[in-house]
């Protein structure tokens, strides 16, 4: 896979079809690729390509506009590109892209506390991992260690791409909102205190929200001091309101990618409140974002019998 | 020197109690990390080093300055139980030197750095070996040193014993009462210790670093190494010796209280100007301002470098910018 990228991307760049690519270096720990952005193909001798590419790639697209970009899109990289496509932060004709049939992401965090060593060389074959310590070694298989988003990934084949590299994968079949039915019956209360606990361990370093391609805006609202949209301390209600203001600014734009919940260094579960928001985008508009260019995303446009119950 | 076993030094501990938080390593559900101590047993000592250090007991993420109420100020609340940290790494203690410079010597004082400051007790531990991401020899850090903070500690895990040590003279007070068993095989055990430090790399050789930062300012190799950095506040907030931080006034008209926050130089408002203008536009100006502050800034004028070694930022940040490989690249 690795040489076929590297193959691909170097033709492009000679061709002059692109003259910058975004791919994923490898890291210097072991446990930690680096996504990259590349202006020559001599840029491409550290690309790799490995169970740890977890950063969604389409996060540094909009500042790259204007650019002839080549990108290496897994399933989830490719459904934002749609997303990015849809509100104009990147054309189409300006991009190369290299699907990804993706096989999902591995989860080095939790490998990490599994192994309880230091880890000095991790070595991946076609579905494992073989994890090196000091003094010892393990062998993980990459479908028991996947990240909570690449479990129930629906569309780990890129939906859209100029070619597409690796066999068909299957994407998950079942319920991929199946915890958020769960979560659902909890009473308020038991909802609140859910998100009070997990939340109280957010240091507001907005690792999440700068590792999501949907998360563009020149001037974040918790950036903005004129207006003051919110209190930038360690308050937990402060916490709680940017959390939700920004899963709200997901609404029908979140491609269960799990970058932001990734991102975080401190392990905070973000994922319920988007997986919350898609679920019911999908049940009230019958919309799942990221998958057709054509498409209006579910927000941006109105038909009379819309789904309007809370219009009363 | 004192040399105790763990059962004495956990005993010393929970005496200490009585006057003080005991704030030490625990492992929780991330990783091993501070916390203020109920169960004594569950102190762990033999870790390498702590998810975060311990600077926001001294410098709180969010910190009150004075409330204020239909216009008249009252000043904030003080904690009043002192505090007694435990197990501080070599790299962590050092980056006080940073703090205090610009909180304490330099006027005006940070009367509420001092404050806590002045009301902790700081116990500092040889470290029991080094990650691969540890780099502290670089700035002339010895990991096995016990001669910084109130008290310095060597917790040896065969033996299951504590060497201790008071370096100040409020230290030196706590450690008085204590008896002691043989400490002549001290320099043995450090020794032994020694061989778990092997990864910890020196980068920076005795090179002169102001003079080399110093014709580098505007080299262009900025606008490559930066690439994958998204502007998170990670890798200063991880951070030691990172001390910034931005004031805000909270509450609703004339009632309510200001606050001091961490604030970061990788966020795009921290530079931007009233004007609407920022200096510092892209994150190329933002990332070689945290690295210039690092090794050249602080450098020139203090004489100290921001930077202690511990390796947080690498570990944390989400993209892998790694600063040893800016380091090399530029000296
Ligand atoms: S979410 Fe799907 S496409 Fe994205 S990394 Fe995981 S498995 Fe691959
Ligand atoms: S909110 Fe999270 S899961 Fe959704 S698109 Fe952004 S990074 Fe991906
Ligand atoms: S990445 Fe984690 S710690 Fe940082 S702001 Fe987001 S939830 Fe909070
Ligand atoms: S270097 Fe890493 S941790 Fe620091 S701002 Fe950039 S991405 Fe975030
Ligand atoms: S710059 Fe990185 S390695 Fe240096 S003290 Fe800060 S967190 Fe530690």
């Amino acid at each position: 896979m690795e040489v076929k990228i590297k193959e691909r991307l170097s033709q492009l760049f000679d061709e002059q079809k692109i003259n910058c690519a975004i791919i994923f270096e490898k890291g210097t720990m072991p446990d930690k690729n680096a996504p990259n952005i590349i202006y020559n193909k001599e840029g491409l001798n550290n690309l790799v390509w490995n169970s740890m590419n977890w950063n969604n790639l389409a996060n540094y697209l909009p500042k790259l506009l204007g650019k002839k970009i080549g990108i290496v899109a897994k399933g989830c990289d490719s459904r934002s590109i749609v997303l990015l496509m849809q509100e104009e932060k990147v054309k189409r004709e300006d991009l190369y892209i290299i699907g990804i049939n993706c096989t999902g992401m591995i989860d080095m965090k939790k490998i990490a506390k599994d192994f309880g060593a230091e880890i000095s060389e991790t070595i991946f074959e076609k579905d494992s991992v073989k994890v090196k310590g000091k003094a010892s070694e393990k062998e993980y298989k990459v479908k028991d260690f996947l990240l909570e988003s690449c479990q129930v990934c629906k569309y780990p084949s890129p939906v859209i791409y100029d070619e597409v590299l690796g066999e068909q994968v299957k994407g998950f079949e079942g319920d991929n909102y199946q915890d958020i039915t769960e979560f659902e019956k909890l009473s308020s209360e038991e909802r609140r205190e859910y998100f009070y606990k997990e939340l109280s361990g957010c240091i507001r370093c907005y690792a999440c929200r700068n590792s999501c391609p949907s998360c563009y805006c020149q001037e974040c609202f918790v950036d903005s001091n004129q207006p003051k949209w919110l209190e930038k301390g360690q308050n937990i209600d402060d916490i709680f309101f940017y959390h939700i203001v920004r899963a709200y600014h997901m609404v029908g734009r979140c491609v269960d990618c799990g970058s932001c919940q990734n991102a975080c260094p401190m392990d905070i579960n973000i994922l319920k409140l988007t997986k919350k928001l898609n679920k019911d985008v999908r049940e009230l508009y019958k919309y799942e974002c990221g998958l057709d260019p054509k498409n209006t995303p579910a927000l941006s446009t109105f038909e009379p019998d819309d789904y309007n119950e809370f219009i009363k | 020197m004192k040399k105790v076993t763990k059962t004495e030094f956990i005993n010393f501990l929970k005496k200490q109690s009585e006057t003080f938080d005991i704030i030490a390593p625990i492992k929780g559900d991330k990783g091993i990390d501070y916390d203020i101590i109920t169960d004594f047993d569950k102190i762990i000592f033999d870790h390498v080093n702590t998810d975060r250090s311990f600077k926001r007991f001294l410098f709180p993420q969010s910190q009150t300055l004075f409330e204020f109420k239909e216009g008249v100020i009252t000043e904030a609340k003080k904690q009043n139980k002192k505090k007694f940290i435990v197990g501080i790494r070599n790299c962590d203690i050092n980056s006080l030197k940073v703090f205090d410079y610009n909180f304490i010597e330099k006027e005006p004082v940070d009367t509420f750095y001092k404050e806590l400051r002045d009301n902790t007790i700081l116990i500092t531990a040889a470290c029991p070996a080094s990650n691969s991401t540890c780099f502290c020899t670089s700035f002339k850090i010895d990991p096995l040193s016990i001669g910084h903070g109130d008290i310095g500690i060597l917790f040896d895990k065969e033996e299951d014993s504590f060497y201790i040590q008071g370096n100040s003279s409020a230290g030196k007070d706590i450690v008085d009462g204590l008896s002691t068993k043989d400490t002549s095989d001290f320099d043995q055990k450090k020794e032994k210790y020694k061989k778990n430090h092997e990864k910890n790399r020196d980068l920076i050789k005795d090179k002169n670093l102001v003079e080399i930062f110093q014709s580098k300012l505007e080299d262009e190799k900025w606008g490559e190494i930066f690439k994958g950095c998204i502007g998170c506040g990670v890798c200063t907030f991880y951070c030691p010796t990172c001390y910034c931080f931005d004031i805000e006034e909270q509450g609703k008209f004339w009632n309510g209280k200001r606050v001091r926050n961490w604030d970061s130089c990788m966020f795009p408002i921290y530079s931007k100007e009233t004007t609407g203008h920022n200096p510092r536009p892209t994150q190329k100006e933002r990332y070689r301002n945290r690295v210039l502050h690092k090794f050249y800034y602080q450098l020139k004028h203090n004489n100290e470098y921001g930077c202690v070694g511990c390796g947080r930022c690498i570990t944390n940040c989400p993209t892998n910018i790694d600063i040893r490989n800016i380091i090399k690249t530029f000296i």
